[in-house]
């Protein structure tokens, strides 16, 4: 049973770190962020190209987490920005964006999986009959890290405040003479870099390919909407709820339904707490 | 103070402001009164540039501001405090209050914080509550007190009387005076003919999207034809 939760924990913190972006984005430019897949995608290869040529992984995780920030960002720039004031628009812009994004890496790479090598691959810690690799360890880390470090920026400071303002009322905080694109960018630049994050961490466990990030970004998006359109906690508490479901489920009952656990959570919750796990009806990043 | 010459503002083919010119003073209140759909709010919010401004000329202490943006007219000294309040629910009273200084250094944040609480000494004592949590008149007060936060030469009131009990109203136009005191410029939308009353020395009244009449507030209220047309205080 601990194994299982532990199990959960790791696939938790890994939905979270990609949830928490896609709810970023949501809740400052109500854009349902596919391309996030493309991002991770874009930031996973340069760690790959990185450690292949034999730079040291601390290096080529960081070039790979500045790689999701510039790719997220240049996103913004050159699509979701010029849609601002088309909702309607958004989701075929983010689906198109993540097709580019993926062939774009199909294009440089190939398609085959390429194996990403850390130091601590061979690392297995034991602590009361649960065992961890040191891959799964280092991601829980790296996410709960992440995770303090962007409650620590929306929380304590100026932009994170202004961030949170915008969330909750964009117009309202255009009135206070809060400047709306330096919003959105700071929001796509916070997300890629997070979405780097999960790149570096997710890509020793499985492996680096143009669509390693589809499944996940499907969870992170059942994650979304189970804490709460736009919550930043809700993404948190929804992603280690659905990682703990899914392991329990695949270790109980059968691996073969895993993600189905993960639907039929959120149903379960959509009815009982429409709003989510922690979030409102209200847009809101806190 | 401010001079805005032939303002006209148009959602499309719709002109909801048309070559409006009004003026207002350091030191006083300024009233823009009208009924519903007359244009006033559109008006503040043109002078702010938050509307699509299709003409006119706005000058603000001696400077063309028409193309600044609405950052540049805050930086500039001009503040808006909207209709409906329009705080945070979610957030603190006091990151509420902070956002109104965005963009200024954390020794003056902390300066305009301290004389906020000073002004308002409740806001102090609950500044961690979330503002969603606070009756209509003491959201009110936090709204006056966030335009004050970007230190303002100017504040642009929309309704702040709105939805608030008498005794709310009466508070919230003690506060406005004693800012006026002080030597702010305010320009007031409302509806409230005894609150306009009391703080306006002039006003401008409004009828669909244009300049009706103007003047100072107690001949303009004494006219029955101005009083019966637009403010609805006629027999």
């Amino acid at each position: 049973m601990s194994q299982v939760l532990v199990n959960g924990v790791f696939l938790g913190c890994l939905f979270a770190v990609v949830a928490v972006g896609l709810t970023l984005v949501f809740g400052v430019m109500e854009v349902p962020n596919f391309a996030h897949a493309g991002v991770i995608v874009m930031a996973a290869y340069p760690t790959w190209w990185a450690t292949d040529a034999g730079a040291p992984f601390a290096l080529a995780a960081l070039a790979g987490v500045a790689a999701g920030g510039v790719v997220s960002v240049i996103t913004e720039v050159v699509a979701y920005r010029w849609i601002i004031d088309k909702p309607w628009a958004a989701p075929a812009v983010a689906l198109g964006l993540m097709l580019v994004l993926q062939n774009t890496a199909l294009n440089m790479y190939g398609g085959e999986g390429r194996s990403l090598d850390t130091p601590y691959d061979d690392v297995l810690l034991e602590f009361a009959g649960v065992s961890l690799s040191g891959v799964k360890a280092a991601l829980i880390v790296l996410a709960v890290l992440s995770l303090i470090a962007l409650h620590l920026v929306l929380s304590r400071t100026s932009l994170g405040r202004a961030m949170r303002a915008v969330a909750q009322d964009r117009e309202a905080a255009a009135m206070l003479g809060i400047p709306m694109r330096r919003q959105y960018t700071l929001a796509f630049l916070i997300a890629g870099l997070l979405a780097g994050v999960a790149a570096v961490a997710y890509g020793p466990t499985y492996q680096v390919s143009p669509y390693m990030a589809d499944e996940v970004l499907l969870s992170a998006f059942v994650v979304v909407v189970l804490g709460g359109l736009g919550s930043v906690a809700g993404a948190v508490a929804g992603g280690l709820v659905l990682g703990v479901v899914e392991s329990l489920g695949a270790a109980y009952i059968s691996s073969a339904y895993q993600s189905a656990f993960g639907f039929l959570l959120l149903v379960i919750v959509l009815v009982l707490r429409p709003g989510g796990l922690v979030g409102t009806n209200a847009r809101r990043v806190a | 103070m401010l001079t805005v010459q032939n303002l006209t503002v148009a959602f499309g083919p719709t002109v909801a402001v048309r070559d409006v010119s009004l003026r207002a003073e350091a030191g006083t209140v300024t009233g823009i009164l009208g009924a519903n759909g007359a244009g006033k709010t559109s008006t503040l919010l043109g002078i702010l540039g938050r509307v699509p401004r299709q003409s006119g000329r706005i000058v603000f202490n001696g400077h063309d501001v028409t193309d600044h943006g609405t950052g540049a007219l805050v930086r500039a000294g001009i503040a808006l405090c909207p209709e409906n309040r329009r705080l945070f629910p979610n957030m603190s009273i006091e990151d509420n209050l902070l956002l109104g200084a965005y963009g200024q250094g954390r020794k003056t944040r902390q300066e305009r914080l301290g004389r906020a609480y000073e002004r308002f000494g409740w806001l102090h004592d609950r500044r961690a509550e979330a503002a969603g949590r606070l009756s209509g008149g003491q959201q009110q007060t936090v709204a006056i007190a966030r335009a004050l936060m970007s230190d303002p030469q100017l504040v642009l009131l929309d309704e702040p009387s709105s939805g608030l009990s008498p005794v709310a109203v009466d508070e919230v136009g003690e506060t406005l005076r004693d800012i006026a005191r002080d030597g702010t410029a305010m320009l007031l939308v409302e509806q409230n003919v005894r609150l306009v009353e009391k703080l306006c020395s002039t006003a401008y009244v409004l009828a669909h999207g244009q300049v009706a009449a103007s003047g100072p507030v107690t001949e303009l209220l004494d006219a029955d034809a101005v009083s019966d047309a637009y403010l609805g205080t006629g027999a």
